[in-house]
């Protein structure tokens, strides 16, 4: 009886002794995955500020590309054209000189317009998200290589103008890369919202694309596009998804969540009060 | 009594003063679940002392213990309940409290009698803050603010109350029936778990070292 007894005692203190090990181990092994994770979290985080400043200068040399090749080859045109005139004799000669100039004149009028209107869309600015999705849906369909259709209801709120910006562009991203990569024939793109988000699908018939390749490919050196969508979708404090489409067909259903409430870091209102 | 149980007596009651001393002087900067834990060790210290005192000189003390085990049962009930955040724990500690004073009632006739050492109630009180321990640590591990858990004053003072009530159970559970059996063996347990009071008390005097470390 003593020696159970004592038996007993020793199991008890011994599972005593357990618990206190196993804790440790246990927390131990925790501080490992934090540790592992933060790291893994810095190395992402330092992917994306490089991918952000990679599409900085890729912007920057696209609208020194504009400006020199367009704009800069306009004005020089424009500049021969007044060159001429000040040679002509005559005033209907000066006069036709003129005209020809004023036409190139419009066109470089044109030009920086789109350059400007590429760097931060006007519509977007003017009307809010749903009026230009609409409108970049519209254009695309329009050009003939792809249909195109946009649903959303009458009236969605409206965010910050930066937060609509980033979630315009993502958007672009996206459809671009239905458009280059999964060599979509047809998208679909709808604006909802309910309480507490905005919710952004769209939906291809292309070449399918899966969350794990997002998660892949994002952290591959040079896919610069998927990397500033998870920049921006970050800065959003949203979520993104790519599965397989709803009704099991070929292609690729994207979902963006973006919150209205206030995200850490923001430090306006996320959500102005005028509803559309 | 044997002297060598007397001997282990007197060095757990002392050992009390090892965290006491300190967390007295430094009471007022203590958050108010120390102050609790602090005013529960200095209950079971001066029980301790009365236990002690009143044995050494052939004093019935059967009532003192069941008023000592009661109050510390109750009074650490309230701490893990303040300590213990999920519903699961507070619901749990409320039912132990229930379960106990069902236990105190059962038991009261043969208690207030005095004549036997009653084995239930302290290892009652042993087996649930066996489980209280245990639950407190399983509520650190999903803490995921705490990075180093021994560097926390719960942390030691908890291991000291696991270790001590882990010993305590069966010694208390068998007291009662070895009592009129072997009671040379008896104290030899007591003597055991005099020893494992002094660990206890060492261990809560190791964590009142990370107190600033809150």
């Amino acid at each position: 009886m003593e020696r159970i007894l004592l038996l007993g005692i020793g199991g008890m203190l011994l599972f005593a002794i357990g618990v206190i090990v196993f804790v440790l181990v246990h927390q131990r092994r925790v501080i490992r995955y934090q540790m592992n994770l933060q790291s893994l979290r810095e190395g992402q985080q330092r992917l994306l500020l490089e991918a952000a400043i990679a599409s900085e200068e890729k912007e920057r040399q696209r609208i020194a590309g504009d400006l020199h090749d367009e704009v800069g080859a306009s004005l020089s045109t424009i500049r021969l054209y007044l060159l001429q005139a000040a040679r002509k004799n005559t005033l209907e000669q000066v006069a036709a000189t003129m005209e020809a100039a004023k036409e190139v004149l419009d066109e470089v009028v044109s030009q920086v317009r789109q350059i400007s209107h590429r760097l931060s869309p006007e519509m977007l600015m003017q009307f809010g998200l749903k009026d230009a999705l609409q409108k970049m849906t519209q254009k695309l369909h329009a050009s003939g290589g792809i249909r195109v259709s946009f649903m959303s209801p009458e009236e969605i709120v409206r965010l910050q103008p930066e937060r609509e910006l980033a979630v315009y562009r993502i958007v672009q991203e996206v459809i671009g890369n239905m458009l280059n990569h999964a060599a979509a024939a047809e998208i679909h793109l709808q604006l909802r919202q309910n309480k507490h988000c905005l919710i952004i699908t769209a939906e291809d018939n292309g070449r399918g694309f899966t969350q794990e390749s997002f998660e892949k490919q994002k952290n591959k050196p040079g896919s610069l596009g998927l990397k500033n969508i998870q920049s921006r979708v970050d800065i959003l404090g949203a979520t993104i998804n790519f599965t397989e489409r709803k009704d099991h067909l070929p292609g690729t259903l994207m979902t963006l969540n973006v919150p209205l409430v206030k995200v850490p870091g923001d430090s306006g209102q996320s959500v102005h009060a005028d509803t559309r | 009594m044997s002297l060598h149980l007397y001997n282990a007596e007197l060095i757990s009651w002392i050992s009390f003063l090892i965290p006491l001393i300190p967390a007295w002087m430094f009471f007022r900067r203590l958050w108010f679940e120390l102050k609790f834990f602090i005013a529960i060790l200095t209950v079971s210290f001066i029980f301790s002392v009365v236990v002690y005192y009143t044995g050494k000189h052939d004093i019935h003390n059967l009532v003192i213990y069941f008023i000592w085990y009661m109050l510390e049962f109750y009074l650490y009930s309230i701490l893990f309940q303040r300590l213990l955040h999920s519903r699961f724990s507070k619901n749990f500690t409320s039912v132990m409290m229930l379960l106990f004073a069902v236990l105190i009632l059962v038991n009261l006739g043969h208690i207030l009698e005095g004549v036997a050492f009653d084995s239930y109630l302290p290892a009652f009180l042993s087996l649930a803050m066996l489980l209280y321990c245990v639950l407190f640590f399983n509520q650190q591990l999903d803490n995921p603010r705490i990075t180093f858990i021994y560097k926390t004053t719960w942390f030691w003072i908890i291991t000291g109350l696991l270790l001590y009530f882990a010993g305590s159970f069966l010694i208390m559970l068998s007291t009662g029936y070895l009592m009129n059996k072997n009671i040379d063996f008896i104290m030899e347990l007591w003597i055991l778990q005099s020893l494992l009071g002094i660990v206890k008390n060492l261990l809560i005097a190791i964590g009142l070292v990370y107190i600033k470390q809150r």
